[in-house]
């Protein structure tokens, strides 16, 4: 059997799978959709590899010699693409690009693919056949049961440089995301010509974003009845990503697009503002929020028993938690649209639309006001703009809100979360509320240093011949939590190997392991019991001990004093450790280090040794902070330079001498 | 296959009676002992996620000659949060109906407080099917699992292969009560059992040439017909650890090989039961023999690529190179070409099969003598050698004739070097296809997977220590090193993160003055990297004391093993041998005043750990050799073998001091 390896996960374009805590997290589909067809109108000096402009090969394995995209937004529901796209491959290193992936299911399709290899000097090798095309599902990690299926194809040869050119057709049945055009998709690669077109008839209206192009594109042109938009971008050499720099779709030109009006499954909608966008969903949706007799007897004797919302809403979300689990499904507009909650209901498990209307049903029942908001989940792969209304979501979840105005966030795919605790990955950003109704734009709960809290702490009695038993204790708040979390229902055994995972050390065995998590907060902490088998080196008639054994940090930067994006700390943190060492009978503590403290403009890092009275233990105290923000490139040694020494300080030791 | 069929269902005489009641199947739809729901844990495992209670099987022929499987399966859940068995699918290959599922029904069983149970049915909208080139895949979650929920799914696979017995795995990846499977074979079919796994056999029953009528499956069948049944109960979980090879060598399994069947006449047709007769079989295959034949563009690329070389080696290498590296090497491990070799040469891509096809094409093509070796990789299964059968096998490689020996050449990957198998190919053996004969061989790594490390340390006044370090690395060791240098000039800050992170861990101030490669291409040689650094934090000094680690960076041996126990056998891949040699100087003044132990540790006859540490005065000599050359170790010397790298890295967990010198040179005995 013929098995091609999918090298990237992404696969449904916007449509709603996330999978909860601790696997794969969806990608927005558009990287891939490189896409087109009629026969080529190529000026054939494409074809050549020696025709490539000098400045375009250095640092590149691969130039994409011209990135050509029609684009015809004929009505609401329907639109083409059509692509031709000319790569040469200069070494094996680009070979990536020989490589297709076409993405499909029941709102686009592809056709008309003709694929062509030349070598160096333009000179054809092969055309693609269509028996070359396989065919099958695109199976996204995350769900059970889906439509999507992909068409691959590669068009390798090994002489190189050689060029190939693959030109096909796309055709679009729903247009909630109209196709996007980024010519450029990795590193390494530079591009020759870029031309987007659009085409739309003149009644339509399109917004579009664009970066790194030229501020006099678009070039509008009537075409009969139609309006002919036109950007045009050549000779951009290949971008390198750096280390908190910007994300790779803000370094390459691009052109996204979003429809005045739209149909999809035979339900139009607008993109107008957030507000039609909300509308779509709410009506896409309705009347799928309908709860069986038996639920409503439940949900009335939690009612019963509460006289407020909060105590309410709580109660139900740990009922739904422990009744359901996530399963993905998706299928044609299923991918949208929720299931009932009738049929979550009696499977006990659904996707994070069907579980979100789960709860949204009952607390409509409860008579408590709620909202599904649609989100992107993960880490941003593509900047978002509140101005721009545009379908770059994949996931959705619950907002609450009482009466008594608090707002509560409910992620419905997670089994352990507490109420209100929405997780890192769906924090600081926006989401979309919908509803028949209405549509709005809200932000999300926003996290930094103070949220995300690690405490670890350790109790070590060190033995002379550098062992030691030791009492471990993680409490972990916010985005630290949610691991430690996902624990708490695990088995012993589960759990044993997590902290093996975790802890930077060897030689050892656990002798005990408990997981307590809060009911009400975000917050969990373990607490372990271990023995040590060598902790402290003996030499010279002295221990050595580095007492930082579990919290180290030994990863570092490598210089880059050209450096020339900003330094983007997407995530904020504190660390706090205190590691306490009762020294063995008959030792004396000979040295500590200086205390030491580190300040960066967005963090500090600070540790300090202190000696008990009686000179019989020392405790090591250390915190690192970093919070979240945007630090000028030129900062980048100086921030690299805090992190370095933030990890030779976390190798310090302390030395103890054995008393005459 | 389908004249065959017609075949045996003309000549076949009344082989289907009714009706007797057979009624001692292990399992009930529905169905559950108490013990069931109370179970909590599997013994002492308390890390599996769910426990197999029963998985049942019936295979037999119906009367259309087809072939059906029966199952069925229920599990008791105990962390629903994963998805293993709280969802199911199956996957058959669907071209002309080969394989359908009928009868597919599932149901999740939930116990009341009250005692009572409440079940869930999938219902058929729930279940779905999705075609994946020529496989199907059927498959569904159940409805409302909780922990402690029974899961159950019964169904039938019908195959339109009359000899195809499906094969059984009594053992998984968590605990298993009881697996079950019988098979009711016609007496024209004559199969042979092959059983796999360590955990004791329950039940093995062989009932052949049955000399009355048996009643099997609802059903009387003639006399003539041969059963089998198998029973494994109490199977603890079998879970994939560091250093093994494929599961399927560890778990309890049983698979039939058809070996003949009986024509018309009364004669028996033997199948293949030798390893001749597999040879006999691939030669006219489509997927193998017929593959084996240059076509005009091989043949003239092949007459350029030797055009003007003289020496036999040298062709063998400039042809093994244009396979290896210039074939994109997809789709994994395979026997049966997916492309082709004329596919293969002309798309410049192809799986292990293809470019080791193309390959023996190439050589045959240059007049050097080469055939395909029919290879099962490590992560495939072993081979059972007394039981000749082609589909053991997943990989080809190509033995080459050179004057001084047979070479075997792997090149389906762009890394592995000529005369270096895959570490995947490592295993055991293979079997040479000569034409219509075959014969099987012993695969062993010879070449010696070495990293040898030579530092000159010289500590300065201000305690910076100068280091020229030469890492030299052989065989597999190499790979790794090559791979990561393979883009120096464009990876400078990845290799600098490299050093700082892999090579000097823990260190941090490491200023790498200079680095060079050698033999970074020329992959016949080993691998050498050299570098002159100069480390601030390396030394510690304690008043008119330096104390000095004598494993600079992350030179030191680690034990590889975490876990506590382990069932299954340490299987590495090959041997290794890693030595160090350190010269370590320090300034004027300064004496050598308490050194490490030397020591030697050994594991067995064949591993063993020995450090020196020699007094110079100034200076200090540290050398340190560990070698491994088992590769199989059993599961029950696992304690010991962790102990011995406990030791290991107890002997060079410690520090040299140096003291500064005044008037009276002490010693350390002298001072206490």
């Amino acid at each position: 059997m013929n098995s091609v390896s999918l090298k990237s996960l992404s696969r449904n374009l916007f449509r709603f799978t996330f999978r909860p805590i601790g696997l794969v997290a969806v990608i927005l589909g558009v990287f891939l959709n490189y896409s087109q067809a009629t026969e080529s109108i190529l000026n054939p000096h494409f074809l050549k590899a020696s025709t490539i402009p000098a400045e375009l090969t250095s640092g590149v394995d691969a130039v994409v010699r011209i990135d050509q995209q029609t684009v015809h937004f004929q009505s609401p529901g329907r639109a083409t693409r059509s692509v031709t796209r000319v790569v040469t491959i200069l070494n094996a290193n680009g070979l990536d690009h020989a490589d297709y992936r076409l993405f499909y299911g029941t709102f686009n399709n592809f056709s008309n693919i003709n694929a062509t290899i030349y070598d160096a000097d333009g000179k054809q090798i092969r055309r693609l056949r269509n028996r070359d095309i396989d065919d099958r599902p695109a199976s996204d990690g995350i769900s059970l049961i889906q439509d999507r299926r992909v068409k691959i194809f590669s068009l390798n040869h090994n002489q190189f440089p050689f060029t190939i050119e693959v030109t096909y057709r796309e055709t679009f049945t729903g247009l909630l995301n109209l196709p996007r055009w980024m010519p450029l998709l990795s590193e390494r690669t530079s591009l020759q010509e870029g031309e987007f077109t659009l085409t739309l008839p003149k009644d339509r209206d399109v917004d579009f974003r664009m970066a790194n192009i030229a501020e006099t594109y678009p070039v509008e042109e009537a075409s009969g009845n139609n309006r002919v938009l036109t950007w045009r971008v050549n000779n951009i050499t290949a971008v390198r990503t750096e280390p908190l720099g910007l994300l790779f779709t803000e370094l390459v030109p691009h052109v996204l697009l979003t429809a005045d009006e739209f149909m999809m499954d035979r339900r139009p909608g607008s993109l107008r503002s957030w507000n039609d966008y909300g509308i779509w969903f709410g009506q896409l949706w309705e009347g799928r929020n309908t709860l069986p007799n038996e639920m409503k007897t439940y949900v009335d004797s939690v009612l019963e028993k509460h006289d407020n919302q909060r105590d309410i809403i709580f109660e139900l979300y740990r009922y739904l938690q422990s009744n359901t689990r996530y399963v993905s499904i998706q299928l044609g507009i299923g991918g949208f649209q929720t299931e009932t909650a009738s049929a979550t209901i009696r499977n006990g498990y659904g996707d994070c639309k069907a579980l979100t209307n789960y709860l949204y049903a009952m607390l409509d029942y409860a008579g408590i006001e709620s909202y599904p908001a649609i989100i992107y989940n993960g880490d941003e792969r593509l900047p978002f703009d509140p101005t721009f209304v545009h379908n770059q979501f994949n996931h959705v979840v619950l907002y609450v809100i009482t009466d008594e105005n608090e707002e509560i966030w409910i992620e419905s795919t997670s089994n352990t979360f507490p109420p209100g605790y929405l997780g890192e990955s769906n924090s600081n950003r926006y989401a979309v509320l919908f509803t028949p109704e209405f549509g709005k734009l809200i932000e999300t709960p926003k996290t930094d240093s103070e949220n995300n809290v690690r405490k670890r702490s350790l109790e070590v009695h060190l033995e002379v011949n550098g062992s030691a038993k030791a009492t471990l204790a993680y409490n972990y708040f916010g985005s630290f939590h949610e691991l430690l979390r996902s624990l708490d229902r695990a088995m012993p055994g589960t759990q044993r190997r997590a902290l093996q995972n975790w802890l930077p050390i060897r030689n050892y065995s656990v002798n005990s392991i408990e997981v307590t998590t809060d009911e009400k907060l975000p917050n969990a902490s373990l607490t372990s019991e271990l023995v040590l088998n060598s902790v402290a080196t003996v030499a010279g008639g002295r221990l050595f001990v580095t007492p930082n054994l579990i919290s180290r940090d030994v990863s570092q930067f490598a210089s880059n004093p050209n450096r020339t994006q900003d330094i983007h700390i997407r995530f904020g943190y504190t660390e706090s450790d205190t590691f306490t060492y009762h020294i063995p009978e008959g030792y004396r503590i000979e040295v500590i280090p200086d205390a030491v403290e580190l300040l960066f403009d967005h963090g500090h890092y600070k540790m300090h040794v202190s000696v008990a009275d009686d000179g019989k233990s020392f405790t090591y105290q250390r915190e690192m902070v970093e919070r979240r923000g945007i630090l000028p490139a030129n900062r980048f040694e100086s921030y690299r330079n805090f992190r370095n020494e933030a990890v030779r300080y976390d190798g310090i030791q302390v030395v103890l001498a054995r008393l005459h | 296959m389908n004249l065959i069929k017609s075949f045996l269902i003309l000549f076949s005489i009344i082989f289907f009676m009714s009706s007797t009641v057979y009624a001692d199947r292990p399992v009930t739809w529905g169905e559950v002992p108490q013990e069931h729901w109370d179970l909590e844990q599997f013994e002492d495992d308390d890390e599996s996620t769910a426990i197999i209670l029963v998985h049942y099987g019936e295979s037999y022929l119906d009367r259309s000659y087809d072939t059906l499987l029966r199952v069925h399966f229920r599990v008791k859940i105990l962390d629903p949060d994963d998805s293993r068995y709280t969802e199911f699918s199956v996957r058959y290959f669907r071209v002309n109906r080969a394989n359908v599922i009928q009868n597919l029904r599932a149901q999740t069983l939930n116990q009341n407080p009250d005692g009572s149970i409440r079940s869930s049915q999938v219902r058929s909208r729930d279940i779905n099917t999705e075609r994946d080139g020529d496989w199907e895949i059927t498959k569904f979650a159940f409805q409302d699992v909780v922990p402690g929920s029974i899961v159950e799914v019964s169904y039938t696979v019908r195959s339109n292969n009359p000899f195809g017995i499906s094969g059984w795995r009594f053992q998984n990846d968590v605990p298993t009560l009881h697996s079950e499977y019988r098979v009711l074979a016609p007496g024209r079919l004559r199969y042979r059992p092959i059983l796999r796994g360590f955990h004791p056999w329950a039940r093995q029953v062989v009932l052949e040439n049955t000399p009355g009528n048996i009643t099997y499956n609802d059903r009387e069948y003639t006399a003539g017909s041969t059963y089998y049944e198998y029973l494994v109960t109490n199977a603890p979980a079998v879970k994939s650890e560091p250093f093994t090879t494929a599961m399927s060598n560890y778990r309890n399994s049983v698979e039939f090989f058809l070996i003949s069947y009986q024509m018309a006449n009364g004669g028996m047709y033997p199948l293949v039961t030798s390893w001749g007769q597999v040879a006999e079989s691939l030669f006219s295959s489509d997927n193998f023999g017929r593959q084996l034949r240059a076509n005009r563009n091989i043949r003239r690329t092949t007459n350029e690529l030797i055009e003007n070389i003289t020496s036999m080696n040298d062709a063998v290498e400039v042809i093994y190179n244009y396979v290896a590296q210039g074939i994109v090497w997809e789709g994994g491990f395979s026997r049966f070409p997916a492309n082709g070799v004329s596919s293969t040469f002309d798309q410049k891509r192809g799986n292990s099969a293809d470019k080791a096809l193309l390959l023996t094409v190439m050589l045959q093509e240059s007049d050097i003598e080469a055939l395909p070796v029919l290879v099962s990789t490590r992560n495939n299964g072993r081979v059972l050698w007394d039981a000749p059968r082609a589909t053991y096998f997943n990989h080809i490689i190509v033995q080459v004739k050179m004057p001084d020996g047979m070479l075997y050449l792997d090149p389906s990957s762009k890394y592995i070097p000529m005369g270096m198998l895959h570490p995947q190919s490592l295993n055991g053996g293979g079997l040479v296809i000569d034409g219509r004969e075959a014969q099987m061989i012993e695969i062993h790594p010879d070449l010696a997977s070495s990293r040898q490390v030579n530092a000159i340390i010289s500590i300065d006044e201000n305690n910076d220590a100068i280091t020229q370090l030469q890492l030299r690395y052989n065989g597999y060791n190499a790979i790794d090193q090559r791979v990561i240098f393979e883009n120096q000039e464009e990876n400078e800050q990845e290799i600098d993160e490299y050093f700082m992170n892999a090579v000097f861990t823990g260190l941090s101030n490491v200023d790498i003055q200079n680095y060079r490669t050698i033999n970074l291409d020329n992959t016949a040689s080993p691998f050498e990297l050299r570098m002159l650094v100069s480390m601030t934090d390396y030394v510690s000094q304690i008043e008119d004391m330096l104390y000095v680690n004598p494993f600079v960076g992350n030179f030191r041996q680690r034990n590889p093993f975490r876990n506590p126990t382990r069932q299954i056998p340490i299987e590495f891949n090959y041997g290794i041998q890693q030595n160090y040699t350190a010269t370590i100087s320090v300034p004027e003044g300064y004496r050598v005043y308490e050194l490490p132990q030397n020591g030697t540790v050994r594991f067995g006859n064949n591993n063993v750990y020995t450090v020196q540490f020699a007094d110079m005065g100034s200076s200090v000599q540290v050398s340190s050799r560990y070698l491994r050359s088992d590769t199989w170790i059993e599961a029950s010397q696992y304690n010991n073998l962790k102990s011995f790298f406990t030791d290991i890295e107890n002997l060079s967990n410690n520090q040299i001091v140096f003291k500064k010198i005044h008037d009276n040179i002490e010693t350390i005995s002298d001072s206490e």
